[in-house]
């Protein structure tokens, strides 16, 4: 569905050229939860920008569907992001001043398909929690919010950098659960960056990503399935 | 220490727009106070000095007649300390006034510019340095002037300045100084016998000293020969420059106390915005173990720095502006010695923008050490927000969009952020319709006066009354005026103006209707400071008589200058009033033979004189637009680009999620446009008002200032600033260009 090929992103910095990403080969599929796993500073953010249409790369095609997706251009990229791609961010971004369900209207209303945005945050388990602002949530309330939000859109491409990043492990394993079982049960494809190797286990393809290059690609026929959170 | 003051100064560079612009404005806020102090205490100063080198008197009195023993028998009054009398006669030199005083001792003491001191004992002329100068007289030059119908020619002593002719028009009919065209001059008692042969009596007579009834005095010693008193405060000569003090004065303490609120406004939220920006970097002060004193002390000195140097840079350029402002009031003020002046409160106003300045480096970095440095390392927003009372109103909040509620409940909720906008709309507005109302009002009141209240084409001083009266039976419009005593009044002595039928005066009372018989209409100044209403009974005694007539008051006259009273010759005439006027205000085409008339003045050149009264304020009124736009600018530039800054988070994650840049802009400008629209509308009234309060500190017991506001003043003040604040929201939200959208996944600052 989506294809990375011999993609390189460098940036200059001063008279200094940093090569974040190097000859970067990758398909994404639907239904699939693809998890890129690498230290820190390795590229992943890069890659997921790149792939989120926030930032293009130096060399190479992103290839989704028929088009080229680092050859848009600003207008287009952001139609891309409006319509086809979903984020989920490590601090969620939530807009302050807007409650839970207005949260994910605002975006359900961007991509102009009138979501029913209940829905999602039925999805994520936020019924409850509709009215609240999130400074009334916790962190982990707030990130289902951020992914109820994101699947408003109906995307075809969910991107979650770190999403559990500020989130201790049994919050985390929560999380986890639901974007497993978007990629399992809707037509959206998950894509989910992480340092932490033991969520490893939980995708259908994992990507290691070492100094800007990948070190390897790995199917999963059989990820283990999170239950009882 | 040493690299906490790097840090400083990186800092400083990096955001130096923020920095330049809290510079800007304490800069700003010292020039206009300091500058205009200078110059107000400046011209204070100047007269103060002048005034006590020269003993001004304290009192002058015309008379049909002056003996000996009535100025025995005012010497004689407790607290009076000289008393002299003298001869006032108006003669003509060419076509030009010169009106020349002789006295014995005179009691104002001459400044001799050139030449010698006046004696009594020397014959010859001493003639003030203005018309001098407009006429290229030198001392030895002989002078040919004509009296009645006698010619003589007078020998140049000296050039002269009297402080008792500071502010010296020639006549009332002249609202500013026409130097070239009415002179003062002295001669001694004898040159007057001799050369000048006027025989009659001594006519005026100056005191020095301070008598608490002394109105009453004059009156009962003199009675009906008594023409006109006047005191320092009415006397126009003085009073006028005592009374510019005062303007420029209240002027440079109303304008600034706006322009010094919005400066500190903006200045506070600046400095507190940046320093908040730098939670992180504090929490890492922390974390590394500096002390919160250090920290604190640390970011105080930022605005040490800042509004401190920006004083100090004020206090360097104010004295320019001071000298500027009183270079233009020399045109007007005869003094010799001119000298800047400044107070204590400007010492104090520098103190208080350095000290807001350092207070709100102060006040951020201590809200920024409170707590653990963790929590701020998280970098966790705590914004309080909760539903707002707008949404009580189901109907309407259910049909706003998302982006309205976000706009709406951020405006709530922020509200010193919110407030800071309005005040700064609002101000600027106030700032802009006083700075063109008032100059506005001025030329209005001209107008008004020449073009509406008068319509006469020139104003002609008949010799004999009767006589002409006779010859030309349907000559129109005689006006009668003389200094009157109305009872009750506010101390001052003012002019009743008696005017007979014609179509030259038109002014109207508040109820729009024109003089008519039947009753006293007195001006709108004088009815207010003498708190006189209509239907009172008013006592008038004109001088040059001793007869006290009773009127009522039919109606409060519009009219600005010349604060007084108005009634008709038939109303005068049936309380039993005597007439004898000697103004004729006619037409253009009117004939008349010279040897009847002694002087005449047209409108054209009354108009022009006040014109020039006019301009000479204009270049202070100028300043103050000047200021006032700049600071504007600055102001609203500040306050937008803040709020802008403060929420170029969400602005990022709205652009992840895809939202279009020019749907962003409209979202930006939406936001702007509710604060901008509060603020001006709460604006509009309170600049209207300010302009009121602003006006009125011109108006003199002579004239009064009325605000003049037309729809002009308020587009062109709300054109600007709209403009502004558009405008401001357009070049802020052309860094929406540069919205970083990968920095807004990193999580908040
Ligand atoms: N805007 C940028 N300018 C310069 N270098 C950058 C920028 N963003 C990332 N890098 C560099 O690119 C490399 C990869 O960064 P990143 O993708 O953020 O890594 P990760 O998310 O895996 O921690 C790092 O060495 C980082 O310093
Ligand atoms: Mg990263």
């Amino acid at each position: 569905m989506i294809e990375f090929k011999q993609i390189d992103k460098d940036y200059s910095v001063g008279d200094q050229t940093i090569r974040a990403l190097h000859d970067i080969n990758f398909q994404i599929e639907t239904h699939k939860l693809t998890i890129i796993l690498g230290p820190s500073g390795s590229g992943k953010s890069t890659l997921l920008n790149i792939l989120g249409g926030m930032d293009r790369p130096t060399r190479g095609t992103v290839q989704f569907n028929e088009q080229n997706v680092a050859s848009l251009n600003d207008h287009e990229l952001t139609n891309y992001r409006r319509n086809l791609v979903g984020f989920v961010f490590q601090f969620y971004n939530l807009i302050p001043s807007l409650t839970a369900l207005e949260n994910v209207a605002i975006a359900a209303q961007l991509t102009k398909n009138d979501a029913n945005s209940l829905k999602y945050l039925k999805q994520v388990g936020l019924e409850q929690r509709l009215d609240n602002f999130p400074n009334q949530m916790s962190g982990g309330e707030m990130q289902r919010v951020s992914i109820a939000r994101a699947l408003a859109k109906q995307p075809q491409l969910l991107l979650c950098d770190e999403p559990t990043g500020a989130l201790d492990s049994r919050t985390s394993l929560k999380i986890m659960k639901i974007l497993q079982d978007v990629a399992k049960t809707t037509d959206t494809a998950v894509v989910l960056v992480t340092h932490n190797p033991d969520f490893e286990q939980y995708g259908d393809q994992v990507i290691r990503l070492r100094d800007g290059q990948v070190e390897s690609i790995s199917q999963n026929d059989n990820p283990l399935a999170i239950e009882g959170v | 220490m040493k690299y906490l003051n790097q840090k400083l100064i990186r800092e400083v560079k990096q955001n130096w727009t923020q920095f330049f612009s809290v510079f800007l404005m304490a800069l700003l806020s010292i020039i206009v106070f300091v500058g205009l102090q200078g110059s107000w205490k400046g011209l204070e100063s100047s007269l103060n000095h002048y005034i006590s080198d020269t003993h001004l008197a304290n009192y002058w009195v015309q008379s049909s007649s002056i003996s000996d023993t009535d100025v025995c028998r005012v010497k004689n009054l407790s607290g009076i300390t000289n008393a002299q009398s003298g001869t006032r006669i108006q003669t003509k030199q060419g076509k030009h006034h010169l009106i020349i005083d002789s006295y014995k001792k005179p009691v104002t003491k001459l400044h001799v510019v050139t030449g010698k001191k006046y004696q009594s004992t020397q014959n010859g002329i001493w003639i003030n340095q203005e018309y001098a100068q407009a006429h290229h007289l030198k001392v030895g030059n002989d002078l040919q002037i004509s009296y009645l119908s006698r010619h003589f020619s007078l020998k140049i002593r000296g050039i002269v300045q009297s402080s008792e002719r500071i502010y010296f028009t020639g006549t009332r009919e002249f609202i500013a100084p026409n130097y070239s065209n009415y002179g003062y001059a002295y001669i001694s008692p004898q040159t007057l016998a001799q050369q000048v042969k006027y025989h009659g009596p001594q006519n005026v007579m100056t005191i020095k000293g301070y008598h608490p009834q002394m109105r009453h005095q004059v009156e009962k010693i003199l009675q009906q020969r008594l023409m006109s008193y006047d005191n320092r405060s009415t006397l126009p000569d003085v009073s006028n420059a005592m009374d510019r003090v005062d303007e420029i004065k209240n002027l440079s303490y109303l304008f600034s106390f706006i322009f010094i609120l919005l400066a500190i406004l903006a200045m506070y939220t600046t400095i507190k915005r940046l320093i908040e920006s730098q939670g992180q970097e504090i929490a890492t002060l922390k974390a590394l173990g500096f002390s919160n004193a250090k920290i604190m002390i640390h970011y105080a000195s930022f605005g040490l720095l800042v509004g401190g140097l920006g004083s100090l840079v004020g206090l360097l350029v104010a004295p320019f502006i001071s000298w500027f402002v009183l270079r233009t009031q020399k045109q007007m003020f005869s003094i010799p010695q001119w000298t800047l002046a400044y107070g204590w409160s400007s010492l104090f106003v520098v103190l208080l923008v350095t000290l807001i300045c350092v207070l709100a480096a102060f006040l951020a970095a201590r809200s920024a050490t409170k707590g653990l440095p963790a929590v701020f390392l998280q970098g966790t927003k705590t914004t309080k927000v909760h539903k707002i009372i707008l949404e009580k109103w189901t109907g309407l909040w259910n049909h706003l969009s998302y982006t309205g509620r976000w706009a709406f409940r951020d405006i709530f909720i922020n509200r010193t952020r919110t407030l800071m906008g309005i005040i700064g709309v609002a101000g600027s507005m106030m700032l802009m319709i006083a700075g063109i109302g008032m100059p506005q009002s001025m030329t209005h009141l001209v107008n008004k006066a020449y073009n509406q209240d008068f319509t006469y084409n020139q104003r002609l001083y008949v010799n004999n009354y009767q006589q002409y009266q006779q010859a030309h039976p349907h000559a129109q419009q005689w006006v009668q005026i003389s200094q009157a005593h109305f009872s009750p009044d506010d101390g001052f002595n003012r002019l009743l103006i008696v005017v007979g039928k014609g179509h030259e005066v038109h002014m109207k009372t508040q109820n729009n209707q024109s003089i008519k018989d039947g009753g006293l209409y007195v001006t709108h100044g004088f009815a207010q400071s003498a708190h006189i209403k209509k239907g009172d009974q008013l006592k008038v005694r004109t001088f040059g008589s001793n007869q006290q007539y009773q009127f009522k008051v039919k109606g409060i006259l519009l009219s600005e200058t010349n604060q007084g009273a108005y009634l008709t010759k038939h109303t005068w005439e049936q309380a039993g009033g005597l007439s004898a006027p000697t103004t004729l205000l006619v037409d253009p085409n009117y004939h008349y033979h010279k040897r009847d008339v002694s002087s005449t003045i047209s409108i054209k050149e009354q108009k022009k004189n006040a014109y020039n009264f006019v301009n000479n304020l204009m270049s202070i009124f100028l300043l103050i637009i000047v200021f006032g736009v700049l600071l504007i600018v600055i102001v609203l530039y500040n306050l937008g680009s803040l709020s802008f800054v403060e929420r170029l988070q969400d602005y990022a994650t709205l652009r992840v999620l895809g939202i279009h840049k020019p749907e962003l802009r409209n979202l930006v400008f939406i936001e702007n446009v509710i604060t901008t629209f509060v603020g001006w509308l709460l604006g509009i009234p309170a600049g209207i008002w300010f302009l009121g309060q602003y006006v009125k500190t011109f108006s003199t017991i002579n004239l009064e200032y009325t605000p003049y506001v037309n729809v002009w003043t308020i587009v062109i003040s709300s054109a600007f600033v709209w403009l502004c604040s558009l405008s401001t929201t357009f070049f802020v939200s052309q860094r929406l260009k540069k919205v970083d959208m990968v920095q807004a996944l990193k999580g908040s600052e």
